[in-house]
């Protein structure tokens, strides 16, 4: 084996570990390299707040969305990511519950996966209460509807109202009692 | 010092007979076929294509691309992630096996990092596009391909060459690498009460609700000795995993526990690493399977 070839190799490898070092001490992330950070800080909070997505069939019938064949290409987790990041942006939220919408639907009619034909889209925030060494080790606090697709206030909104929609009052207890995404 | 008493010469890394003594070309080409041929398997429903198609409005690019670079059309995008399997494919086949490695090394970096383009960075693929680039110079080639198999001249085998070896080094090293990575952002984020709190028993209850692992883990969760116990062990195997470099015993257990731990986390935790447990498979030891035999000594 060539002598500049073995140098290229150790200096590969070093680049490997060095780039790898760097990433777990600073925390950050240049992917392909990464810390590997998954599941490593202390998780403290009693309660956890996440978005999720329920599809309403034409006879009122809830289906929540999680299967990876309905939501793809995006998935669950990075939908939540970004319905927490266009929280203030309801029209770009509108537009992002459209474009799932839309695909659900596409996917559905190519085969691509077997979920029923929804007539609407809601986007909801759940909250539930953690207790790991507890009787109910997990109970779901409140679920309550932020967004609609279509919207029932029409193209411009998007947006759920305010009263009437169930689990408002629920999720404000929540907070009152100290919930609140972690 | 050597038996005589005499100071050894220093030995330059250059000459590491644990990167470079000299290993038969026939092990790396049977890790060959079946880590690209399972990448092949594996990544085969990828369309990247379906990316293209997502609204911009979820598209959030990340380093090295700038903040206004647009998401891929749906054509060109399409057409990387056919070069993508079919390179892998042709390494696996050892049909023009070193633009092969290469093609599939370049294209990986795109149709295995457009997902994270789209706000979340997942770590499914991470090593195994680290790995494809390692091993895009290396001489995967020189056995065991189909041209070479359907050739009425065969030729021989080439002769062990330290060639041979530092590919499956570099594999283990960036499998190494996951697992100390892991086990040291636990260290530096949480410390002893990552191990000592509730914390895995309350991640294990969180990830029940918000993602969609394979088992129930609430009875985990429900028992602060077993949760403590497990949260401790991975601790301890993520952190002595890189010894499996080095420490020839303890290698299958490491190794092993790597696997289960993986197995573990997408049972009860969600996330899954199905590329990640395929690259296990450099671990089985090439060097000596294919020696006839025979033990290495070499390091």
């Amino acid at each position: 084996m060539k002598a500049w070839r073995r140098g290229a190799v150790v200096a590969g490898l070093t680049l490997l570990v060095a780039g790898t070092g760097h990433e777990v001490v600073t925390g950050k992330e240049h992917w392909p390299f990464s810390p590997y950070p998954m599941f490593s800080h202390v998780e403290t909070a009693d309660r956890v707040e996440r978005w999720r997505l329920v599809g309403v069939t034409a006879d009122g019938t809830r289906h929540p969305l999680r299967d990876a064949a309905e939501l793809a290409p995006l998935g669950e987790a990075r939908l939540r990511a970004a319905f927490r990041r266009l929280e203030d942006d309801p029209s770009a939220r509108a537009r992002a519950l459209a474009d799932v919408a839309g695909r659900y639907e596409e996917r559905r009619r190519a085969g691509d996966h077997g979920g029923p034909r929804l007539d609407a889209l809601v986007l909801e925030r759940w909250t539930w209460r953690l207790d790991p060494g507890g009787d109910t080790p997990v109970e779901l606090l409140a679920r309550r509807p932020v967004a609609y697709h279509p919207s029932p206030e029409g193209p411009a909104g998007g947006t759920a109202p305010t009263a009437g929609a169930g689990g408002t009052e629920g999720e404000a207890d929540a907070r009152r009692r100290g919930g609140g995404t972690p | 010092m050597t038996p005589d008493g005499a100071a050894r010469p220093p030995r330059s890394i250059l000459a590491s007979p644990f990167l470079f003594a000299p290993a038969p070309a026939r092990g790396l080409a049977l890790a060959r076929i079946l880590f690209y041929g399972g990448l092949f398997l594996l990544y085969l429903p990828l369309d990247p294509a379906l990316w293209a198609g997502v609204d911009p409005v979820f598209w959030r690019p990340l380093w090295p691309l700038p903040a206004a670079t647009p998401p891929p059309p749906p054509a060109p995008a399409a057409a990387v992630g056919y070069l993508f399997k079919g390179a892998l494919l042709a390494t696996c086949l050892g049909v023009g096996t070193r633009v092969g490695a290469v093609t599939a090394a370049v294209c990986g970096l795109f149709v295995l990092g457009l997902p994270n383009q789209w706000g979340v960075t997942f770590h499914t693929d991470a090593a195994v596009a680290l790995m494809l680039l390692a091993l895009a110079p290396a001489r995967l080639g020189d056995d065991l391909t189909l041209p070479g198999l359907l050739s009425r001249r065969r030729r021989a085998a080439p002769p062990a060459d330290g060639e041979y070896r530092w590919p499956l080094v570099a594999a283990r090293l960036i499998l190494c690498l996951v697992f100390a990575a892991a086990g040291l952002s636990k260290v530096l984020n949480g410390g002893w009460e990552w191990v000592a709190s509730d914390s895995l028993g309350r991640t294990l209850l969180k990830q029940a609700v918000t993602s969609t692992p394979w088992l129930d883990a609430t009875w985990i969760a429900a028992s602060p000795p077993l949760h403590r116990g497990l949260a401790a062990a991975t601790l301890v195997l993520e952190l002595a995993y890189p010894l499996a470099l080095v420490w020839r015993r303890g290698r299958p257990w490491l190794v092993a526990g790597g696997l289960l731990l993986l197995a573990g986390f997408a049972a009860f935790a969600g996330p899954w690493f199905p590329a990640l447990a395929l690259a296990h498979l450099w671990w089985l030891p090439w060097e000596r399977l294919t020696a006839g035999g025979r033990r290495d000594a070499s390091w």
